[in-house]
């Protein structure tokens, strides 16, 4: 991408431009994608894997020397990309019981058990979705939460409510999330 | 689950997850009644958000508990209570001696609604000043800590002085007076107390009254109020408070009257047992009736007419002005002799 492309094409869809949200996400999609295969080649099998750390890393290499800004607008948008890969990676990972890559994520507020953990993560993902159905904010806000590692300001900012609004709403879905995933 | 459901759930939820174990029991009672998987879903949540470890224990003996040694400066000593936002320590400072130490619990001190929620209570208790409200040495909230050091009202509780040894009504009409007082102070500032019960009142062995616990007291203007959560002690609660209603000076009003109508009577105007047949009458339409006392008596008739204007069901028509109730008080308590 040429140098400060990516900072204009942020800065346009953090205004609403759905195009230019399109043709950033897929780029934001590859990056964290790359990224995470050459952090999984680099570490021992069973190392766990930072949603977050990932994140922060594509932003610094897509960001190129510009200016940081915007990074909680880009946190958000990876967010969901973020979700997408790791929700891909542990399909695969459940269809090839072989063996594959073994990627442990580590995600905001959230800790499955180690040996569950792509299962858990399939079955959040499935909830989340469940949820989106009846309070699409409330299950947004957790992605942003959990995926992106966005805090609560941050969550509050980009979802156009009050922090304490974006808590709120995190506490109950949190604990929804949870009902639904113990039994 | 449908969106309709959900708003119920959710709303029901958040109302009950900072509450106490029988709290959320008479209010699952209430609300729910008969819709059994309506009172599941919130249940079941309740429990994760529980086991998340977001919620302090609710011991049934607060002074068996387990407590720390020292907390910042302070030797603690005892526990003198617990509810879920805080926990109330007896504590020794080398400066201020014997205070009672408010401490949000470690778990809370991170989350920001807790923090500003306590946060705003140590403000509006600085922020008002009576002799029958304890005194604040210290506010810390830096770091891990937070934490309000106040004068520790030394007595009883109304509460237990009713089963006790029952205030006679000349007593009855200075500990409504001293209470008025306070809060036409507090109302001057756009504070309101929001939970005034006879579990909140303090009177020592000279009969001398403090009003603690302003814990869910708010701004009469902050946002948090236009949609009022429901918080406080069943019986005591105004209309306005179990529909979840703006609250304002005229709430304290109300709950004063009930205090002041049990202080009289031995009983509450309401109880009759279960939190929802309370709120049944609370929220119904019969007008509240004046309490039975002795007519030939002019002290009592007064109250009579006086009583059934503080309980005034419509929030907008009641008497909304503490400094009236004050006066009043103070007059009636003169009368007595």
């Amino acid at each position: 991408m040429v140098e400060g492309q990516f900072t204009q094409l942020l800065h346009a869809a953090k205004g609403g431009d759905a195009t230019a949200r399109n043709q950033l996400l897929p780029q934001v999609y590859e990056e964290l994608r790359t990224l995470a295969r050459h952090q999984m080649r680099r570490e021992n099998a069973g190392h766990t894997l930072q949603a977050t750390a990932l994140i922060n890393e594509a932003y610094i290499r897509l960001q190129g020397a510009n200016e940081p800004n915007d990074r909680a607008h880009f946190l958000a948008l990876s967010s969901q990309a973020m979700r997408r890969i790791l929700v891909d990676h542990a399909r695969s990972k459940n269809r090839d019981k072989r063996g594959g890559d073994l990627i442990r994520v580590t995600l905001v507020d959230w800790q499955p058990d180690a040996n569950a953990s792509e299962d858990a993560l399939l079955e959040l993902d499935d909830a989340l979705s469940r949820l989106s159905e009846f309070d699409a904010r409330s299950a947004q806000a957790i992605e942003l939460l959990f995926f992106g590692g966005l805090t609560y300001e941050e969550i509050g900012q980009e979802l156009g409510i009050s922090k304490s609004s974006a808590f709120d709403d995190i506490k109950a879905a949190k604990a929804w999330l949870a009902s639904q995933m113990a039994g | 689950m449908d969106k309709d459901r959900w708003t119920k759930v959710r709303e029901i939820f958040t109302h009950l997850s900072d509450q106490s174990p029988s709290f959320r029991e008479q209010y699952l009672d209430m609300v729910c009644e008969d819709q059994r998987d309506l009172r599941d879903d919130v249940e079941k949540m309740l429990q994760a958000n529980d086991e998340m470890g977001s919620h302090p224990t609710f011991a049934a003996d607060v002074s068996l508990e387990p407590y720390p040694e020292k907390i910042a400066d302070y030797r603690i000593t005892g526990v003198l209570g617990r509810g879920g936002m805080s926990t109330v320590y007896a504590a020794q400072h080398q400066i201020f001696g014997e205070v009672a130490l408010k401490v949000l619990p470690a778990n809370l001190v991170s989350r920001p609604v807790a923090r500003e929620r306590f946060k705003q209570e140590a403000m509006l208790l600085r922020k008002i000043s009576h002799v029958a409200l304890c005194q604040v040495f210290e506010i810390h909230m830096e770091g891990d800590h937070a934490l309000i050091a106040m004068q520790r009202a030394e007595g009883i509780t109304l509460e237990k002085r009713l089963q006790s040894d029952p205030p006679n009504l000349k007593l009855a009409l200075q500990i409504a007076e001293t209470i008025a007082a306070v809060l036409a102070e507090a109302h001057s500032h756009g504070v309101i107390h929001r939970d005034l019960k006879p579990s909140n009142i303090i009177l020592d062995e000279y009969n001398r009254v403090k009003l603690i616990d302003f814990g869910i007291a708010k701004y009469a203007d902050a946002k948090l109020t236009a949609t009022g959560e429901i918080m406080g002690s069943p019986a005591y609660m105004s209309p306005e408070q179990w529909r979840a209603e703006p609250i304002g000076p005229q709430t304290d009003v109300w709950s004063l009257a009930v205090v002041l109508y049990e202080m009289l009577c031995g009983d509450t105007p309401f109880t009759t047992g279960s939190v929802r047949d309370t709120a049944q009458q609370i929220l119904g339409e019969t007008p509240v009736s004046a309490p039975p006392l002795n007519t030939t008596d002019p002290v009592q008739r007064d109250l009579m007419e006086f009583l059934p204007i503080m309980l005034d069901k419509n929030s907008r028509t009641r008497l909304a002005s503490m400094d009236t109730v004050h006066e009043t008080m103070r007059l009636l308590a003169l009368q007595c002799g």
